[in-house]
């Protein structure tokens, strides 16, 4: 079910943009650019509601039953789900697009090392997925015209890990991960969101993000399959073009490394909006 | 606090197995098989296993801390993995190269020791297929597109660049020439000092080594067209297109050319007349035919990707058949002496030893 709903089609898409394109790294980025737009309302509703989320944690309301409750959870709780309630927020909307994220690129990664068809046995479970009206839409997409697939892509193969060798050094440099952490650290920094109070869960959440994000995202590009790389970097750059094509890039993180800084303008406090 | 921490690194550890469990990081196909008569080797992911042909036992070596298989490598290292057919030399080498993501070494052991005795380090892509030994030469098609010529003793002779992608086909000589298939469409004849005599542009990718005999070599592409090609000077004798792919290397008793196909999740099984192409019979499999089959005097054996090991007689009659609970077969089955190898990917064990009327005369299981 998970090949047929999510690994065939992408996968088939990615080969009919290589079959026009030529080239398996430029299909990898235009696809991420395809997926990115495809998730945008996602992505924007998860903007939305994260700023309504900072909204209310800055809202007056909220600080006081903090205050008011802090010696009694269950209390707190229940004013804090009547809170929700009132504003229409819920808790979880600004984390539930992220997490339907998840799948997409668990079926993206599967799709690249399925095209790219390293090994015969490879090979065979790809040929098996090609839509047999692949080669309708274009002849390039035919099997004898996709078949064998170009897996090299500037300097790397994009069906291995990459790291170029200098004679003098006894290991190879990991150019690929090393941007890939930069990339996504920047990508953190820039779109995270300002917090009414340091010391609350999501500023906790936000700040852990931002440090383990970058390491985890490196340790994968370093282990898996460039092509995967490739997709981490593109998608970081696009992330951060949509965080500033909605106005909600923070510059002033960038080079800030404590939690993000408390918005400037005063939040609305009360009534729903 | 707490909560968000647990959940985040839970969110981090899910995603790590998701994505480990892709099976991108390390390689991962058929088993390779070759044997000198006494031993099988079996290369088989992280070891190349010697396995006495006698029993299926697998042998030991002794050691400082008591008796060992002699694998290689002897402790398991995920760096390596191995999948080529181990290519044996007359002054018993064992070459293969490693297939894994991040070792790229072509080795030649000492197959009772175990012990390296030299290697080629300057590849940059993963071994996937055998070696030809030919003479005093080993010719070694690499990850790279390039056909390599070794000496006996490691020295690099020449690299001929085949193709822009890696090759996975065996090169197969008739002592004059040799003849490489590449996924890139063509075969090349290339003599033994590294020159093309000629070359052949096929309709699409060949996976299986072509097949010669009598200055005819038989060439199956992935478009299922069944090619005769003039070894002398690559000329086309003739092409037959047979229904689906074909995956393995068709064989030939110099009458007919018999050569399975896999048709999506189906296969089918020909005999093809060897002078002009026509089909003499079929025989619709309900599994997918990858690998090559084998030919014995009297009999053809072909393996299927449910499991099943078919028995014909020359003329289609079906003469035994079994089967290895949930397993694939793509590894082309090996004659070795009086019994047939088989070697399963998804089995309980790894090797099984036939003899030439079915009865399994032994497994083998790595311990």
């Amino acid at each position: 079910m998970w090949d047929l709903l999510i690994v065939n089609p992408f996968t088939n898409m990615l080969l009919l943009i290589y079959a026009f394109v030529g080239n398996f790294g430029v299909a990898i980025i235009l696809f991420t650019i395809f997926i990115r737009l495809l998730t945008h309302p996602i992505m924007a509703q998860q903007i939305k509601s994260s700023t309504a989320m900072q909204q209310l944690m800055a809202s007056d309301e909220w600080l006081k039953i903090q205050e008011k409750y802090k010696g009694d959870k269950e209390k707190l709780a229940q004013e804090q789900m009547r809170i929700y309630s009132e504003r229409g927020v819920s808790p979880f909307s600004s984390c539930l697009p992220t997490l339907i994220q998840f799948p997409i690129l668990i079926g993206f990664y599967q799709s690249i090392v399925r095209a790219i068809g390293a090994t015969p046995l490879q090979l065979l479970s790809l040929v098996r997925g090609i839509y047999p009206g692949l080669e309708n839409i274009t002849p390039a997409a035919s099997l004898s015209s996709l078949i064998p697939i170009h897996s090299q892509f500037l300097w790397m193969n994009l069906g291995q890990p990459e790291g170029i060798k200098l004679s003098f050094l006894p290991f190879a440099i990991p150019v690929l991960a090393i941007i890939v952490g930069l990339t996504t650290f920047v990508q953190t920094k820039l779109t995270m969101q300002p917090s009414a109070s340091p010391n609350d869960q999501s500023a906790q959440m936000n700040q852990m993000m931002g440090l383990y994000m970058p390491v985890l995202l490196f340790y994968f590009a370093l282990n898996f399959a460039s092509g995967l790389a490739v997709y981490f970097i593109t998608s970081n750059l696009l992330g951060i073009a949509q965080y500033a094509a909605l106005g909600k890039v923070n510059w002033n993180n960038l080079f800030s490394f404590g939690p993000a800084k408390k918005p400037e303008v005063k939040a609305k406090s009360g009534k729903r909006s | 606090m707490k909560f968000n921490r647990v959940f985040f690194f839970a969110l981090v550890i899910s995603l790590s197995i998701l994505l480990t469990a892709c099976g991108a990081a390390p390689a991962t196909n058929w088993p390779g098989l070759a044997t000198d008569g006494t031993h099988v080797y079996l290369a088989d992911g992280q070891y190349i296993y010697n396995v006495l042909l006698s029993d299926g036992t697998e042998v030991t070596m002794q050691t400082a801390d008591g008796p060992v298989p002699a694998r290689f490598p002897i402790k398991a290292d995920t760096k390596k993995s191995f999948f080529a057919v181990p290519a044996l030399t007359s002054d018993g080498q064992l070459v293969i190269g490693s297939a894994a993501a991040s070792d790229h070494t072509l080795f030649s052991i000492d197959p009772v020791s175990g012990a390296v005795k030299w290697t080629f380090l300057g590849l940059k892509s993963p071994w996937l297929a055998g070696a030809l030994v030919l003479d005093n030469a080993i010719y070694a098609p690499a990850g790279d597109g390039k056909l390599y010529a070794f000496s006996l003793t490691g020295e690099k002779l020449w690299d001929f660049q085949a193709a822009d992608h890696a090759l996975w086909t065996a090169p197969v000589t008739d002592g004059k020439l040799i003849y490489l298939a590449t996924l890139n469409h063509e075969v090349y004849a290339i003599n033994p000092a590294g020159n093309k005599v000629w070359s052949f542009e096929f309709d699409n990718g060949i996976i299986g080594a072509p097949t010669i005999v009598d200055g005819t070599l038989f060439v199956g592409t992935l478009s299922g067209n069944l090619y005769a090609i003039n070894a002398a000077d690559g000329s086309q004798k003739w092409v037959k297109l047979l229904e689906g792919g074909i995956w393995g290397t068709p064989v030939t008793d110099g009458t007919n050319v018999y050569v399975g196909t896999v048709n999506g999740k189906v296969g089918k099984f020909y005999a093809v007349n060897a002078s002009n192409g026509q089909v003499v019979w079929s025989k619709d499999d309900e599994g997918a035919i990858a690998a090559g089959p084998l030919l014995t005097a009297d009999q053809v054996v072909y393996v299927t990707e449910l499991g099943r090991i078919q028995s014909l007689d020359k003329s289609g009659a079906p003469k035994w058949q079994a089967t290895i609970e949930n397993a694939k077969l793509y590894t082309p089955p090996f004659l070795a002496g009086d019994v047939i190898l088989i070697a399963p990917m998804n089995a309980k064990f790894l090797l099984a030893a036939y003899d030439l009327n079915g009865a399994q005369k032994w497994t083998f299981t790595a311990k």
